[in-house]
């Protein structure tokens, strides 16, 4: 099933992989796709191994998804998508809705073109922002979630679409795997409220409240992780 | 996973600050070699100061402060001019000295400082020597360590207090910096980094045991 009016800015990353597969998979195709290339694929070290994939197809090139399910798409030679060239293909399509899959902090100039930008953050807002915020959320309860909001000029600030709880991983690649696994699931299910009222609802979050969560250091990042997968262990 | 003790590698300057983006996972080797490193720099720094009670270490630090710390307001109204870092972060010690557990809304005013200076740090890795009073920095000085360590032990010490990872997280990157400059700290400041790396290491190790790690 096409999905009218929604559109995805797929950068050369997992979490643009996933968010595709999951929604063809779902059978939810975006009417539109900006693919967004890099020649430098250096976000391919971040794949391990021993620790394959368990949610997900991580080298099925986007392209080659879009092609097989007829998803038009225009390529930009970008990785970021303030690039004027990224800005003037969304003014030209008639999508109100585009979906981001990352490639840094938006600017004035794709905020103001009248469109909405949907984000998945792996976290529950308010209470946790920024971008490593899901290893805190284990630390602290054991958990994580994620949330769907329409982007806003502030980080992590815009309206609400859904939130929602997740278990805390069970594997070690947190980064790349298991991050773009519950957000790719967030998007299923806000898509699903889509294709059922024909809009989102989404309410403001209280800016009074919640915390902003810088990266996390490595000694503070090893223990959500050896939580998520070890038992009991003397160090 | 590998338990094979390598060096600690996250060792900053403040000329080459680490993002510490994407960090690799290393296992239990990881921990024990931070462990090992912070213990290694407490260890030297027990040599090199006189050994004394660690709750002396910041009323001494503060005594020399010419502020008068019974009216609380006065001191949130000099922070709020603005003016030299070390002066601010010297009042936040202050304030956190008489009001922490004491004083609900105080907490709260030394919560939103620091979180700015955290903000600061994170977003440049850098601490200014002045700030204007809205926190715009004035000048291109950030290269006094008096600053970082200043900080850092206000971040310690509110995280014991408070139990916010937002604290210790930064808390852990700034004394990565301290320990890899440390033998510039002047004898002066050693107290206050002695304070510092012994409470992150101890609440390091807190945080460990409470799921079940013994570190």
């Amino acid at each position: 099933m096409i999905l009218k009016n929604i559109g995805i800015i797929l950068t050369p990353t997992f979490r643009a992989m996933a968010y595709l597969q999951r929604l063809i998979k779902n059978n939810m195709h975006p009417s539109f796709a900006i693919v967004m290339e890099r020649k430098n694929k250096d976000y391919l070290s971040g794949i391990n191994k021993e620790n394959t994939l368990h949610f997900f197809d991580k080298f099925k090139d986007s392209k080659v998804t879009l092609n097989k399910y007829n998803i038009p798409y225009k390529e930009i030679n970008t990785g970021d998508c303030n690039d004027d060239r990224v800005i003037e293909v969304i003014r030209s399509r008639d999508e109100k809705y585009f979906i981001y899959t990352g490639g840094g902090i938006l600017k004035e100039g794709i905020l103001s073109l009248g469109k909405k930008i949907i984000h998945v953050h792996p976290g529950i807002v308010p209470q946790y922002r920024g971008s490593t915020c899901m290893y805190y959320s284990i630390i602290n309860e054991d958990k994580c979630g994620a949330t769907a909001f329409f982007m806003v000029k502030k980080i992590d600030e815009g309206e609400v679409i859904a939130k929602r709880f997740f278990k805390k991983p069970g594997i070690l690649n947190i980064d790349y795997e298991y991050d773009c696994h519950i957000r790719s699931a967030l998007l299923v299910e806000i898509m699903n409220q889509y294709i059922k009222k024909g809009k989102f609802d989404s309410s403001p979050q209280n800016l009074e409240k919640g915390e902003t969560y810088h990266i996390i250091h490595p000694v503070l990042k090893h223990l959500a992780i050896l939580s998520c997968v070890c038992k009991k262990h003397k160090i | 996973m590998h338990s094979k003790i390598k060096e600690y590698s996250y060792k900053p300057t403040l000329e080459k600050p680490l993002t510490y983006q994407y960090a690799q996972f290393l296992g239990y080797g990881f921990i024990k070699s931070y462990k090992l490193f912070r213990f290694k720099i407490i260890t030297l720094l027990e040599s090199r100061i006189s050994r004394g009670k660690l709750t002396n270490i910041v009323p001494r630090h503060i005594k020399n402060l010419e502020f008068d710390d019974s009216n609380p307001k006065a001191l949130l109204k000099k922070i709020s001019r603005g003016g030299a870092t070390k002066n601010i972060l010297s009042l936040l010690l202050l304030m956190q000295y008489k009001y922490v557990n004491k004083d609900e809304e105080m907490q709260e005013h030394i919560y939103k400082w620091l979180s700015i200076f955290i903000k600061k740090y994170e977003v440049s890795k850098k601490i200014f020597t002045q700030y204007d009073s809205k926190m715009k920095k004035i000048g291109n000085d950030y290269k006094k360590i008096e600053n970082y360590l200043l900080l850092s032990a206000n971040l310690a010490i509110f995280y014991k207090h408070s139990g916010n990872l937002k604290f210790l997280n930064t808390l852990l990157k700034l004394n990565d910096t301290l320990c890899s400059i440390s033998k510039k700290i002047t004898q002066k400041n050693l107290p206050l980094f002695y304070l510092s790396l012994k409470i992150e290491l101890e609440e390091v190790k807190n945080l460990f045991n409470k799921r079940g790690f013994r570190l």
